[in-house]
Order: structure tokens, then C-alpha cells, then sequence
């Protein structure tokens, strides 16, 4: 069963990837409030598909189960929201996997 | 190492991409295809997906898989399209305008969103959307059709300006009346009086476009984005 600890972990080791292959140039640690598409983000275009894509094929792999990230589902869960964080991605991806 | 450049095709089990996918395996290209239906093709260096490119997840599944069947997709032609007798705007009906936006706009929307992730992320590729003569033409009963290549074409400009810094390009190859079976519908007095409109009076081979696709879809071609490559003028 997938929770909150397991996402952040995915999340964690995705930024270190990007960092390491130089498409970020500074590490990243992970908090709840960590900007991941928006004002504030350290992820451009590019390295926020590569994020994504990351993230989606390790949940994915774990779970068993193809995972999709829908940004408007995620504004649908959060409308007044002006960034997307940390937080409210792994909520949105747990709910996902149910 | 797999070297062969890996195409992928939208709509080859019939006409123009059938024609695509044809020349592009003769190359000695890896090809994976696409349609609703099964495959109309028996190569050993082909792969065939029934998928339905409107269908969002479809979409997204089938990229997912070229990702692991392929590990990298090097051109992407998109081709699928509606071919059908349109009408006057006065009488066409609110879901045959959303067919043609749906099978046109929005599959080349969703095949291009998924590719140009991979393409972004390996650095590569590129993307071809097929036009049509029908967006200079402003034919009357076209309006769906024409409607919806139009925005195709601002789309895929739009596209190469986002995906350019990633050594992504998109192009358009806009052919000319195309000999398909599916034109076939239209009757001679309609082929007649499109063809009169047209600098080459004659319909096209689909494998007449084939070496257009491969200007675009060359490595060499890396300084050409967000261009369309017409067939003929209108009159």
C-alpha cells in the first residue's frame, strides 16, 4: 500500500536524479510546502516532464497499475490553490492508487 | 546498441499512413503503428497497436509502452484524421463539427503532448502532423474539416516554439487531394471541382508524400521547425 513516506521518497530521489544529470542546478529537500509547478518551483519545462515521468513509471511499477498525473485533477482537488506542492501532489497520487 | 531509427505512425493500417509506414519500414526503419483496428501490415520490423488516438489513456498507454518496447521514438507522423462528407455550416450538426475536432484536433493534441514528452526528455525528434490543401482553400462544406487542420497547424507552431531548445522540431506536411480510398465517397463532381482550385490538377499517391515526411524527419533537418510544406498552391 502506498502512503505519504513511500511518495516523498519517489519525489526525493527523482530531484536527485535531475540534479545529478544537471537538468537542476541545485538539490532539492523535500518538505510539504516544497514548490513543484508554479511560482517558487526549481523545476523548468523540461525538468518538471522529466519529474513527472519519473514519478508516474515508479508509482506505477509499484503499484502494479498504470498512473497517470492529470494537473486538472489536481486543481480540481485544490481550485484555490496558486502552486502545486509537495504535499498536494502525493495526496493526489495516493488517491490515485486506491 | 539499436541504431535503426524507430518511427511511429498514427492511423497505418489504411491510406496515407498505411503509405507511411510502408516506406518508412522499405528504409529499414523499426515501426510501430497505430489504429482502431488490427494491423493491415506483416513486417518483421513492424509493430502494431489497436489503440483509438481520441482516447486520452489509450494514448497515454500506448506511449508508455513504445517507452518500454522501444526505449526511444526518434519521428512521430500523425496522421489520423476523419474523411467524410461534410456539409454547408447551415447544416452541419453540432456532433459531426466535434467529430472532425475530435479525430483531427484532438488526437494530434494528445499523440503530440505524449511524444513530445519523450522527445523532450531524450533530447530528439521529430514530429510531422499531416495538413491539408483544405485550410487555404475555404471550400465550402469544409467547415469542420478545414476548420480543424487549421488549428492543427497553429498547434504544431506552437509546439515547435515550446519543444526547440530540446532539439524537438514539428513540421507540417500539408499534401494536396490525396488518392485514398476513403476520398473515394466524395463522387467525381466533387474531386473535379477541388482539383480545379489546385496548381496540380491531378490527386496524389500517398507515396508520393513520402519523401516530403523524410525531409522533416532527417537528422540533417534540425534547423526547420514550425514549417509547412504545402504540395501545390490554390488557385
Amino acid at each position: 500500500m502506498i502512503d505519504k513516506d513511500i511518495v516523498f521518497s519517489i519525489m526525493q530521489k527523482s530531484f536527485e536524479g535531475l540534479y545529478a544529470s544537471g537538468i537542476i542546478d541545485q538539490i532539492v529537500d523535500l518538505t510539504n510546502e516544497t514548490a513543484i509547478f508554479g511560482s517558487g518551483s526549481k523545476l523548468d519545462s523540461m525538468a518538471f516532464v522529466s519529474f513527472i515521468t519519473d514519478v508516474e513509471d515508479a508509482i506505477s511499477t509499484i503499484q502494479k497499475k498504470e498512473i497517470f498525473v492529470v494537473l486538472s485533477d489536481i486543481e480540481d482537488l485544490y481550485p484555490d490553490a496558486p502552486i502545486l506542492t509537495a504535499d498536494m501532489l502525493a495526496h493526489y497520487l495516493i488517491l490515485a492508487c486506491k | 546498441m539499436n541504431t535503426q531509427m524507430i518511427i511511429a505512425v498514427t492511423g497505418s493500417s489504411r491510406g496515407i499512413g498505411y503509405e507511411i509506414a510502408n516506406h518508412f519500414l522499405n528504409q529499414g526503419c523499426l515501426v510501430a503503428g497505430c489504429s482502431r483496428g488490427d494491423s493491415t501490415i506483416s513486417h518483421l520490423n513492424y509493430r502494431h497497436y489497436s489503440i483509438d488516438v481520441c482516447d486520452e489513456m489509450d494514448v497515454q498507454l500506448w506511449i508508455r509502452a513504445l517507452r518500454k518496447d522501444f526505449n526511444r521514438i526518434d519521428v512521430v507522423v500523425c496522421n489520423v484524421g476523419l474523411v467524410k462528407l461534410g456539409s454547408v455550416t447551415g447544416s452541419t450538426s453540432l456532433n459531426s463539427f466535434k467529430s472532425f475536432l475530435d479525430s483531427i484536433l484532438i488526437s494530434t493534441f494528445l499523440v503530440c503532448r505524449e511524444f513530445s514528452k519523450i522527445m523532450m526528455l531524450q533530447r530528439y525528434g521529430r514530429i510531422i502532423n499531416i495538413g491539408s490543401i483544405m485550410s487555404e482553400m475555404h471550400a465550402p462544406g469544409t467547415c469542420a474539416y478545414a476548420s480543424a487542420k487549421s488549428a492543427v497547424i497553429e498547434f504544431t507552431k506552437v509546439l515547435a516554439r515550446e519543444v526547440a531548445d530540446y532539439g524537438v522540431t514539428c513540421n507540417i506536411v500539408s499534401p494536396s487531394m490525396v488518392k485514398t480510398d476513403s476520398n473515394a465517397v466524395f463522387g467525381d463532381s466533387w474531386e473535379k471541382a477541388m482539383l480545379e482550385m489546385q496548381t496540380i490538377k491531378r490527386p496524389i499517391d500517398a507515396t508520393e508524400l513520402c519523401h516530403l515526411i523524410d525531409f522533416f524527419a532527417s537528422p540533417k533537418s534540425s534547423i526547420v521547425t514550425g514549417q509547412i510544406l504545402h504540395t501545390c498552391l490554390v488557385n
